[in-house]
């Protein structure tokens, strides 16, 4: 156990967060981009959990277990939102959300 | 300690194996077309991160992280991508435009940055196992401490559940409880209506023509 | 251990503007929903608290006290007081320009009213913050209602598309801020900012521990900055706001042109000076070059604007710019060792309260031009506009020479506070970014005053039976509060920045 440094899990959450921000910016589809904010947030929750035991500050868990309730709470009114939006435009596509411009 | 060395301990094997399973299944995830696939990518992802948590002494936090992530809100995207008929894409990657990609190219940048900072210095730097070697700066608090450095082991259920609800917490997750009501409350009166409102008849808000 | 170990009742004052947001913002949600007719009531409700909060914050303000609550995690100090009172100004006026918008709904009226309360809430949170998480928090329960109200009519096309592209971007912004607060925590060991300075950043010596600590703490430090100017629409990160402010309800979009953005400031204001004062050397720079953005780019988007909402969107996005001059001044101080930085918070909270009074009046007159809060409306419509109705044509003009910050208006004063705040660091580059704001400020007239010339200097157009001016009672009310609060500050600044100057006081704890 006391062989794997912090770098190694910063560096993976790193990964996914880049991973979920790259899949955010060139996907149009707002399910999958809502998805790939979840992985964002999964990998700052790694990150947390991960200085939580370099630090041994349990605070650090308990962050993790937060990110989780918001992680729900964003899921929930997104997919609210892509419900109403898919009643008007029939279309889950950024795309075709294009009403709004100057 | 050497890059050597570490690789050489028996946990090296599970933290790379749920390492290279969250990145991979996370590729899988974004580049899917078919968006159901992407959710089930996504399940593989979340499951290697808690498997991650679970060696880093976060059990009662991996478990949490099965049960709400792939138990509901996986399921929540499952069930709005069938009730939407949304699965494939018609246009995928091949569209995204410049400054798209200019996004993803500072993205890699940070990465990058990542990487040459975590491998340039010496690894001894934050270890496993031993205590800190400057012990973290004390919070100013006077009336804590003596909660968090309880009898109960690092990241057991008890443990988590003390520092859940100690002074530096609590606030939050009040916060979060008004946070969750909120959020209920405004989906409720978003979908409320959506099902009688599709016929017509219901001219709530109607812009000027 | 039993619950009073937990909470102290120190706690609960510490936390007091909060807990009379939540709670008149449940009792509102749950008359809102209890009764079909309980509309007006949970309006009055959310009214009354805003008048508590607002009340509480006009007579703490500049009294030098600070109470602490949970474990320094959270602070009652005039900072706090000064970031609230704008936001319970906007709120209670933005109450007050709902009505209209309130009876063209059919359900969920006094949720909106809740909902409006609840994210006041989250903005006293973040006023108060001094930890990364609890401010996180706050930013997260300020938004969430905003994404919801901003998608309120849900069958609007418009209102639907800007609630789920604020939502998306939101969200996204919030991941990478917490991403930025997690890398913090991991290089420092805390997420409490006091801690934070007197620890491993403590006199700015810090980060020479390893390459790792130093890079993880910096690109936590970046990421913290991005996340928040997602929410606080600077510049790169505003594409969404024109976007949003048009296609919100006119009511929402005035509630979230001032709270979020002068809460956000302050925010980013206690997280920078508080906690990451020992990086300001490299922070500094920065917001120097995205104030510099923000402010021009702001302004060119504003100039041509024909539509209203859109315009004072750019607006909005410049004005955010000018406040953070009074950062960057504060940044600087910092890094040279003085003790004057704290001052610079007089100038936020003079800046965001004129603000507020003289955008919510620019905003009540936009929501008069047209029959409904939905969709944008052409700013030509107000020509002629002094032949009918010379108190609202005067009322505009008033606000618009606030906004463009003529002498002795509440916006000049409010701008001058910001400046000085700026120069009292003597840097070369700041006296650089401050003479770009004032080029900025000229440029700004042009599209203010458009306006006002279109209602004074153009007739009515003939043949036209209908009149453009639909006015509103509530609408009327709110320019006339706002007026009284762009005059009240306009000709007493004296005021209130003698009783701010013990502002910056209390900003740290005693030593």
């Amino acid at each position: 156990m006391q062989f794997v440094p912090l770098q190694v899990y910063i560096l993976v959450a790193a990964l996914l967060f880049t991973i979920g921000a790259a899949g955010f910016c060139t996907r149009r589809n707002v399910l999958v981009m809502l998805m790939c904010v979840e992985l964002m947030l999964t990998s700052a929750s790694l990150v947390f959990v991960a200085a939580a035991r370099a630090h041994t500050d349990v605070n650090g868990q308990v962050i993790a277990l937060f990110l989780i309730a918001l992680a729900a709470v964003e899921v929930a009114v997104g997919l609210a939102l892509v419900v109403a939006v898919f009643h008007n435009r029939r279309s889950v596509d950024v795309d075709t959300m294009s009403d709004l411009k100057g | 300690m050497s890059l050597v060395e570490w690789a050489s301990a028996p946990q090296f094997v599970i933290v790379t194996i749920a390492s290279l399973l969250a990145v991979v299944s996370a590729m899988m995830m974004v580049t899917r077309r078919d968006v159901v696939r992407g959710a089930l990518w996504l399940v593989m992802t979340l499951i290697a991160v808690a498997v991650l948590f679970v060696t880093l002494a976060a059990d009662l936090i991996a478990v949490v992280q099965v049960l709400v992530y792939v138990g509901a809100v996986v399921v929540l995207f499952l069930f709005v991508i069938m009730l939407l008929a949304a699965g494939k894409e018609p246009a995928s990657l091949r569209n995204a435009g410049p400054g798209r990609w200019a996004s993803v190219a500072v993205a890699f940048g940070l990465l990058c940055l990542f990487v040459a900072a975590g491998f340039s210095g010496d690894l001894p730097q934050l270890q496993w196992g031993q205590a800190p070697t400057a012990p973290p700066p004390a919070r100013p608090s006077p009336t804590q401490g003596d909660v968090i450095a309880s009898a109960h082991p690092f990241g057991s259920p008890a443990n988590v559940g003390q520092a859940l609800f100690s002074a530096e917490n609590v606030l939050t997750l009040e916060v979060i409880s008004i946070l969750l009501i909120a959020a209920m409350v405004g989906v409720m009166v978003l979908a409320k209506g959506l099902r009688y409102d599709s016929q017509a008849g219901d001219t709530e808000g109607e812009r000027e023509a | 251990m039993s619950g009073f170990e937990i909470v102290q009742p120190s706690d609960l004052g510490a936390v007091l503007l909060i807990l009379i947001m939540v709670l008149f913002g449940l009792a509102s949600l749950l008359v809102g929903s209890l009764f079909r007719q309980g509309t007006g009531m949970s309006a009055w409700i959310s009214a009354v608290g805003f008048i508590l909060t607002g009340t509480v914050c006009a007579i703490s303000l500049g009294r030098g006290e600070r109470a602490e609550g949970f474990a320094s995690g959270y602070v009652l100090d005039d900072l706090t007081y000064g970031l609230v009172l704008p936001c319970a100004v906007a709120g209670l006026l933005s109450i007050l320009l709902s009505l209209r918008y309130l009876q063209s709904l059919k359900h969920g009226a006094g949720e909106f009213c809740g909902l409006m309360a609840l994210a006041t809430a989250g903005m006293a949170v973040m006023a108060g913050a001094q930890d990364l998480v609890v401010g996180f928090f706050g930013v997260e329960l300020l938004s969430v209602p905003l994404y919801i109200m901003a998608a309120y009519s849900r069958r609007d096309r418009l209102s639907n598309e800007a609630g789920l592209k604020y939502l998306m971007i939101g969200s996204v912004s919030s991941a990478i801020l917490v991403f930025g607060i997690a890398l913090s925590y991991a290089a420092l060991g805390t997420t409490n900012i006091i801690a934070m300075a007197d620890g491993r950043l403590a006199a700015g010596a810090a980060l020479a521990e390893s390459p790792f600590t130093s890079v993880t703490a910096l690109v936590g430090l970046g990421l913290i900055i991005v996340g928040l100017g997602f929410k606080a629409a600077l510049v790169p990160f505003h594409m969404w706001c024109p976007d949003v402010y048009q296609g919100a309800p006119t009511p929402v979009t005035t509630f979230f042109s001032v709270g979020p953005k002068v809460a956000t400031v302050g925010l980013l204001y206690r997280v920078l000076l508080v906690g990451f004062g020992g990086l300001a050397e490299w922070w500094a720079p920065v917001l120097g070059v995205v104030a510099v953005l923000t402010m021009t780019v702001g302004n060119l988007g504003a100039l041509l604007q024909p539509q209203g909402k859109r315009m004072l969107a750019y607006s909005g996005i410049a004005h955010a710019g000018y406040m953070l001059l009074a950062v960057i001044g504060a940044g600087v101080l910092y890094a040279k060792g003085s003790d004057d930085w704290a001052a610079a918070s007089v100038a936020i909270v003079f800046y965001g309260l004129s603000y507020s009074f003289m955008n919510l009046g620019a905003f009540a007159a936009i929501s008069q031009l047209g029959p409904s809060d939905l969709g944008d409306v052409d700013l030509d419509r107000l020509k002629g506009l002094h032949v009918h109705r010379p108190f609202a044509a005067a009322g505009l003009t008033l606000f618009m020479i606030s906004l463009t910050g003529i002498p002795i208006t509440a916006g000049f004063w409010g701008k001058l506070s910001v400046f000085s705040a700026a120069l009292s660091s003597g840097a070369g580059w700041v006296w650089a970014i401050v003479i770009i704001a004032a080029i900025n400020s000229a440029i700004s007239a042009y599209y203010y005053l458009r306006p006002v010339a279109y209602s004074y200097m153009w007739e009515p157009e003939a043949g036209e039976s209908g009149e453009t001016w639909i006015p509103t009672q509530s609408g009327s009310w709110v320019m006339a509060a706002a007026g009284i609060g762009v005059l009240g500050l306009a000709l007493l600044p004296a005021v209130i920045l003698n009783a701010a100057d013990a502002i910056g006081q209390s900003l740290l704890p005693p030593p």
